[in-house]
């Protein structure tokens, strides 16, 4: 019955969502679409940094390589912009996965220092490399609609809640779970961790592609200082902190009402918007340590999920 | 020849800037295992309180690093044992999370104080070199280096014989053995934390300094002190002075083989093999 | 040839021999008491042969297979399953999903899986716990759970590390039931214990470790009497404080 009462909420709020074009105004649908962004973004983040206990602080580099990779197929070579989309995501997926491999050998610190670092090195590669743009910016056929860039960012972030949905209902997400809690006893029921953690890290990293391929075809405009802001990183991590990590309606939930309170901050202005994102940073960590949903405590024979926190190590 | 020595130069005395930094920043993650991401900012915002000094006292920046040193002190303290004390001992993430949050905060309040141009602390000195042996030795990077210098020698004196000093050491090698012998461990932390971001203000000052800052200028800082942390070995009294040598020369160097944007590509690029093939650090314990 | 063969197998942890120059083998079938005074390096023996941790020298060779440089998910699936001193049990899973996600490792799906993870909690007891969540559970039960979840993966050899600490008498005579039944099934076994009642009750065999060396090898009665053991016991201070704890003064 409780499944029964979360798909019911599921499905009210993707109708809610789905009726956000035509029956508000433009300003409302591009709020939308960043919402959905920070959505799916955040999901894709969930998958490595809650699910399987490895805060990456560098997700930004699949976002941010995704849209210049799709930008300059698309511009620079003059494929169709599907076809530069797909190789876009594929190449982030197997770049994620293949950097995976010796970063996830990483624990704590190391390892949240080290996505850091990948994130800058990719820009500085990225900003170096010709084909790319060499650091200049990148114009984009203007294309579509608000609603269109709406439902595409939409689709994406239900496919991310799809993902861990699918994902904490099996025992791939279950190894997952493990490794969070103990890699060495996960290892040691034959789990091949290191598949399991680099599989979880390029999920994440064609989650965050997609929502960048998305991103460079509804800006028009694209440039590596933009796409591989930190603070976009720091977005997903917080969202995801603040709904509750590990969870399929965290990063959702967490979106959105960062979504909200940016709005309204943005209203008195653009810096003050990024201070209340610090104050929220602050206030998360001292009062809200395991997100809104992870204080849900289970029912009878229940489970709770993601309430644990990140294990102290490294 | 001549070309080469001067990039050589260079390389060292960026170094001492890089190595006081770094100082600070290996100080708190050797004792405390905290991994200050607000740090950068810390130092921007001791190069602005010169700036200030400057403007209202007329005391020169360099004259006025003790102050500066006692007001982050002052700062320093109260920041760890009132917030990052309360989430230290939950979890390395959280540690983590908080002090970005806190950089995030200094970064805008210091737009909305100073806004986000560029500024530079002019003082008659800041561009002027000494010559010696025809080669340039820029006078505030030449002095950062003699502070980083006479600071490492400094700290490990302090660290060494002086019973807070001794306090600080025994609480890095773990809080029980610390506890057991009576330390109160929020008023150690507190008092590393101080001590590191008093450290950090003097680094900021020689920074602001030699360069031109802005609130952005934050994030690169704390990325340069990890970086020399990693390449020294976070918690040694003597790895800020390597590393700062070491990446201050590499980036000098690269820059001119390989081109002014290609710094990051090596610093970076540096940080990541490092990590993965020594995550102690280059000179630090084998891991 | 036994299962497993171990092959002047050192270990070091920077400049300190924690062991050095151990061989042995165990028979299939048989139960080996691995016994020794605290530090001895028992559980470093068990992390290595287990992959957990890397020898500095020797050889390990699971059914003539070197394993001494595998990862441990391998040597894992090929057999050989464990239970940790301190226990390391997945706080985030359900105790049932702890043991099915084992089971489901070695290729157990559907209702073959639930079917065995079913067995499994009836065998340790733990059935009507199945649904608690594991940051939840008490230590003997976390122990319990250890062993269900070792034994979910079908192994030919078990290493068991120290699984008894902490019973009671009556959880204990079972405990040691328990295992006899699994020996009857075949199961090899290396067991480490502090306890000399089960030692003396289980094992077809024991071998001593004192300061990182094999110093004993032979049938339980003959071992406990032979001088070099009982000097290694004495000889610590260990003994003196829980002599009636371990059982082994009372003994010997």
């Amino acid at each position: 019955m409780k499944k029964k009462r979360d798909m019911l909420l599921a499905a009210g709020i993707l109708l809610i969502a789905l009726g956000i074009p035509p029956l508000t105004n433009d300003y409302i649908v591009q709020v939308g679409t960043e919402m959905a962004m920070y959505a799916a973004l955040a999901g894709g983040w969930n998958l490595i940094g809650g699910l399987t206990g490895y805060p990456s602080f560098g997700n930004v580099a699949f976002f941010g390589l995704g849209a210049m990779l799709a930008g300059a197929l698309s511009v620079n070579s003059h494929w169709p912009y599907w076809l530069a989309a797909a190789a876009a995501v594929l190449g982030t997926g197997i770049f994620a996965l293949l950097l995976g491999l010796p970063l996830l050998r990483l624990k704590g610190h190391y390892f949240s220092i080290a996505t850091l670092a990948l994130a800058q090195a990719t820009l500085a590669v990225v900003t170096n490399t010709k084909f790319l743009g060499a650091g200049m910016g990148m114009s984009l056929p203007i294309v579509g609609s608000p609603a269109v860039f709406y439902y595409a960012m939409l689709a994406i972030a239900v496919l991310s809640a799809l993902i861990t949905y699918l994902l904490i209902h099996s025992e791939y997400g279950n190894t997952l779970l493990a490794i969070k809690s103990d890699e060495v006893a996960a290892q040691a029921i034959g789990i091949n961790t290191v598949l399991a953690k680099s599989s979880a890290f390029a999920l994440s990293g064609v989650l965050g592609a997609m929502a960048g391929v998305v991103y460079a075809l509804w800006q028009s405009y694209i440039d590596p200082p933009t796409v591989f802001e930190p603070s976009i990183t720091v977005l997903m991590l917080v969202m995801t902190m603040m709904g509750g990590a590990g969870t399929v309606a965290g990063p959702v939930l967490g979106a959105v009402l960062i979504g909200i309170l940016t709005q309204l901050a943005m209203e008195v202005s653009q810096n003050a918007s990024s201070l209340v994102l610090g104050l929220g940073i602050i206030a998360v960590v001292l009062f809200l340590p395991k997100g809104i949903l992870g204080f849900r405590r289970p029912g009878k024979g229940g489970k709770r999920r993601g309430q644990s926190n990140f294990p102290l190590r490294g | 020849m001549h070309l080469w020595l001067q990039v050589l130069v260079n390389g060292i005395l960026q170094g001492g800037i890089l190595g006081i930094s770094a100082l600070a920043f290996s100080l708190q993650w050797g004792v405390m295992n905290l991994i200050n991401l607000a740090h950068g900012s810390f130092q921007v915002l001791a190069a602005y309180l010169a700036v200030l000094i400057l403007q209202h006292l007329g005391l020169d920046p360099l004259l006025a690093v003790p102050l500066i040193f006692l007001v982050f002190f002052a700062w320093g303290y109260l920041v760890q044992f009132f917030l990052i004390n309360r989430v230290i001992t939950s979890n390395l993430f959280m540690t983590l999370l908080l002090t970005f949050g806190m950089d995030f905060v200094l970064a805008n309040l210091m737009i909305l104080f100073f806004t986000a141009d560029f500024k530079s602390i002019n003082t008659p000195y800041a561009n002027s070199s000494w010559q010696w042996f025809g080669l340039q030795f820029p006078i505030v990077r030449t002095l950062a280096l003699l502070f980083l210098i006479v600071l490492s020698v400094l700290l490990w004196l302090f660290l060494e014989y002086s019973r807070p000093g001794r306090a600080i050491r025994a609480t890095s090698m773990g809080m029980e053995p610390a506890r057991l012998m009576g330390l109160k461990i929020p008023h150690v932390y507190a008092l590393t934390f101080a001590l590191s971001s008093g450290l950090a203000a003097i680094g900021g000052v020689f920074f602001g300094l030699s360069n031109a800052f802005s609130p952005a200028s934050g994030g690169p800082l704390t990325v340069g002190a990890f970086v020399v942390t990693i390449l020294g070995g976070a918690g040694t009294s003597w790895g800020p002075l390597a590393g700062g040598l070491i990446l201050g020369v590499l980036d000098a160097v690269g820059s001119v083989v390989f081109g002014p944007t290609y710094v990051n590509v090596i610093t970076f690029g540096l940080l990541l093999i490092i990590l993965v093939l020594r995550p102690n650090g280059v000179l630090g314990r084998a891991g | 040839m036994g299962i497993l063969e171990v092959k002047g197998l050192g270990k070091d942890f920077g400049g300190l021999r924690v062991l050095e120059n151990i061989s042995f083998s165990l028979a299939e079938g048989t139960v080996t008491g691995l016994i020794g005074p605290n530090g001895a390096g028992k559980s470093t023996l068990v992390n290595l042969i287990a992959g957990s941790d890397r020898p500095t020298r020797g050889e390990i060779y699971f059914f003539s297979r070197p394993v001494h440089n595998l990862a441990s998910w391998r040597i894992a699936r090929l057999g050989l399953a464990r239970t940790f001193q301190i226990t390391r049990i997945f706080r985030d899973l359900t105790l049932r999903e702890n043991i099915r996600l084992a089971a489901w490792t070695i290729g157990l799906r559907g209702s073959r899986l639930e079917a065995e993870v079913d067995r499994l909690l009836d065998l340790t007891e733990l059935s009507d716990k199945a649904g608690v969540l594991c940051s939840d559970l008490t230590l003997p039960d976390q122990k319990r759970l250890q062993l269900a979840r070792a034994l979910a993966l079908q192994p030919k050899l078990l290493l068991l590390d120290e699984v008894m600490a902490g019973l009671n008498p009556v959880e204990l005579d079972k405990a040691i039931a328990l295992l006899n039944r699994l020996r009857l099934q075949g199961i090899t076994m290396l067991v480490i214990e502090h306890l000399m009642k089960v030692i003396m009750n289980i094992s077809d065999r024991v071998i001593v470790l004192h300061q990182g060396q094999l110093i004993a090898d032979g049938q339980p009665t003959e071992v406990v009497n032979m001088s070099q053991v009982q000097e290694a016991y004495l000889g610590s201070r260990y003994v003196k404080h829980k002599a009636e704890g371990t059982g082994l003064g009372g003994d010997a």
